[in-house]
């Protein structure tokens, strides 16, 4: 099942403009708010695909920046990203989540592995940091970078993160 | 059964040499028969180039000098830089550089610069660099960054987290000879220009918010700073400043053995078919153009079917890394299949059909257990993009006794006989070629 909607109305700008201060979308939020998020992004496209065991919101930004929000439960419980330049801002994607991020950025972007340590071996593209709360991968190479985030805790039972495509 | 017994004992002194190295056994380096030439460049992984306390696995180090503009005497040569056909344009850490070198025509202006998961922050400056040293390839004048996460504030606001120094890096700067130009391109030159360059003030740099920006980024919410063409880090081989060599680069790396080799020391020729050094082979190589992120689609067919449509050649990765799905034994982030295990892929870039290729895996934690830093089946496990659509990085193991072209876009190459260039309309993107 597919919906496709187009660009946001002028409506919808204003309503989004009024809530763009608060931490709205991304890791741990409600499915609602993926619309919210589209707003925010004036986006070209929002597509939602439902799988048997999730969903995947698909945004497509004017830059070229393709986002997938993966949600079971009411909840985003996965965010990915790819296209453009450069990583979007991550306070708008991870959520509930992004102060776990802040607390451990230098680990998931500094490659300070050892020869056998990874995904954050020297030398990587990808690096990956792993808490309790947040599995956030970062990689690519430039020109091109792209990442995902995971929460364990919201993913739904019986769905591991090698599944969801 | 004389031949037999022959060619077993060669292959057991050319092979079974190991030696021991901190309690570890390690196999003796392997070296390529690099042409002579002013446009070669000595490459050595893991080996006399690298900074042996620093290094990790699989890393090409090169030697380049630079200079302040104009000058022959006010040069510096910075050894252990990484050899990268990943990124664009040389980035030194200003620690260890001891010019003083003058801002670009633009001025006081600093970089982000996004390599996938780490970034580089500090100032944009002006340079000569010599690749080969001075006296022999010509030199390139070009805009470099100067690595310094300290820069004008830090980069805690426009560049979090980037590296902080070459021991945490494992290098003292990037050499990046990719199949671009300047690393950002027209993106970086307009009335909105895109977050990468950030003029400062002397105490900070800034970005741009509101308005248009907000609008043409509303997922980071700003713009960077208007930076010509001519002021943006650039790769250095289409700047060189006279000579034919400025297409591109053929990267010479011997085999490496199964198992892998303490070190794999080699070259880089500058120049596509332009010298004898640089000739592509008279049996026709496949040239695989690159799409505008630089990359291509490749799928393996076994042990497991798999599509991966961001994928990319990049000696700057320290090994083929591959999506989780692939069908192996994964050992946290490594694969480890039980046996040496061929994966068998195929390769389609926007010009060329399928072609058939393949790498070698074997259990990572085996060849950690060596005192070898050149290995030919180290692959790491990626899990980046859930969708369908992911992405190999066919890194430096795939150099290893295989030349690979590089063609940088924009510019003009004949290889088997056919003209590459942005006129015949197939050069839009650069190319790989092998």
């Amino acid at each position: 099942m597919i919906f496709r909607m187009g660009r946001t109305s002028l409506l919808c700008l204003c309503i989004s403009l009024s809530i763009s201060s608060m931490a709205f979308g991304g890791l741990g939020q409600s499915e609602s708010s993926c619309e919210d998020e589209a707003q925010f992004f004036n986006v070209k496209s929002h597509e939602v695909v439902t799988n048997e065991k999730y969903k995947v919101h698909t945004l497509r930004l004017n830059s070229g920046m393709v986002i997938n929000e993966y949600v079971a439960n009411n909840i985003v419980f996965g965010v990915s990203w790819r296209g453009t330049r450069y990583h979007p801002q991550f306070d708008k994607l991870l959520g509930v989540h992004f102060n776990e991020y802040k607390a451990h950025e230098n680990e998931l972007h500094h490659h300070k592995g050892t020869r056998n340590e990874t995904p954050n071996s020297k030398g990587s593209r990808f690096s990956t940091l792993r808490t309790t709360k947040i599995v956030m991968t970062l990689g690519g190479h430039m020109g091109s970078p792209s990442g995902s985030a995971f929460a364990p805790n919201s993913m739904p039972e019986g769905l591991s993160m090698d599944e969801v495509r | 059964m004389k031949n037999y017994l022959i060619s077993l004992c060669i292959f057991l002194t050319s092979c079974g040499s190991s030696v021991q190295v901190g309690g570890l056994s390690s196999t003796p380096a392997v070296n390529y028969p690099c042409p002579t030439g002013t446009n070669v460049m000595k490459v050595t992984v893991n080996g006399s180039l690298c900074n042996a306390s620093t290094m990790y696995i699989n890393m090409p180090c090169v030697s380049v000098t630079i200079c302040v503009s104009g000058s022959l005497v006010n040069c510096q040569t910075v050894n252990n830089i990484l050899l990268d056909t990943g990124s664009f344009g040389l980035r030194i850490f200003s620690s260890v550089v001891s010019l003083s070198l003058p801002n670009t025509i633009t001025g006081d202006v600093a970089e982000c610069a996004e390599f996938g998961s780490g970034r580089t922050w500090g100032p944009v400056v002006q340079s000569d660099v010599y690749m080969t040293g001075i006296g022999n390839e010509p030199k390139a004048t070009v805009p470099i960054q100067l690595i310094n996460s300290q820069y004008e504030g830090g980069d805690s606001t426009l560049c979090a987290g980037s590296y902080v120094g070459p021991s945490e890096a494992g290098y003292n700067g990037i050499l990046g000879v990719g199949l671009w130009n300047q690393d950002c391109g027209s993106g970086c030159t307009g009335a909105t220009p895109e977050p990468t360059y950030f003029a400062c003030n002397g105490s900070t740099c800034s970005k741009t918010t509101g308005g248009a920006c907000s609008a043409a980024y509303p997922s980071i919410g700003y713009c960077g700073t208007a930076m010509p063409l001519t002021s943006q880090v650039s790769n250095p081989i289409p700047n060189i400043s006279s000579g034919p060599d400025t297409n591109g680069e053929v990267l010479l790396l011997p085999a490496v053995s199964n198992g892998g080799n303490i070190s794999a020391n080699g070259c880089m020729v500058i120049g596509v078919n332009t010298a004898t050094g640089n000739n592509t082979p008279g049996a026709a190589v496949n040239v695989y153009q690159a799409n505008s992120s630089v990359e291509m689609t490749i799928r393996t067919s076994s042990p497991a079917v798999t599509n991966n449509q961001y994928s990319f050649i990049d000696s700057g990765s320290n090994a083929i890394y591959a999506p989780s799905n692939l069908g192996l034994t994964n050992c946290s982030g490594w694969y480890c299949p039980g046996n040496l295990t061929t994966v068998n892929m195929s390769l389609t870039s926007i010009n060329a059909g399928a072609v058939a290729s393949s790498f070698l895996v074997i259990n990572a934690n085996g060849l950690f257990n060596t005192a070898n830093n050149a290995f030919n089946d180290l692959t790491g496990n990626i899990t980046l993009n859930p969708s369908t659509d992911t992405a190999i990085d066919l890194g430096i193991n795939y150099f290893y006794g295989r030349p690979i072209w590089v063609g940088v876009k924009n510019t003009t190459a004949v290889i088997n006989g056919i003209t590459y260039s942005t006129g015949a309309g197939n050069n839009l993107n650069g190319y790989w070629a092998y």
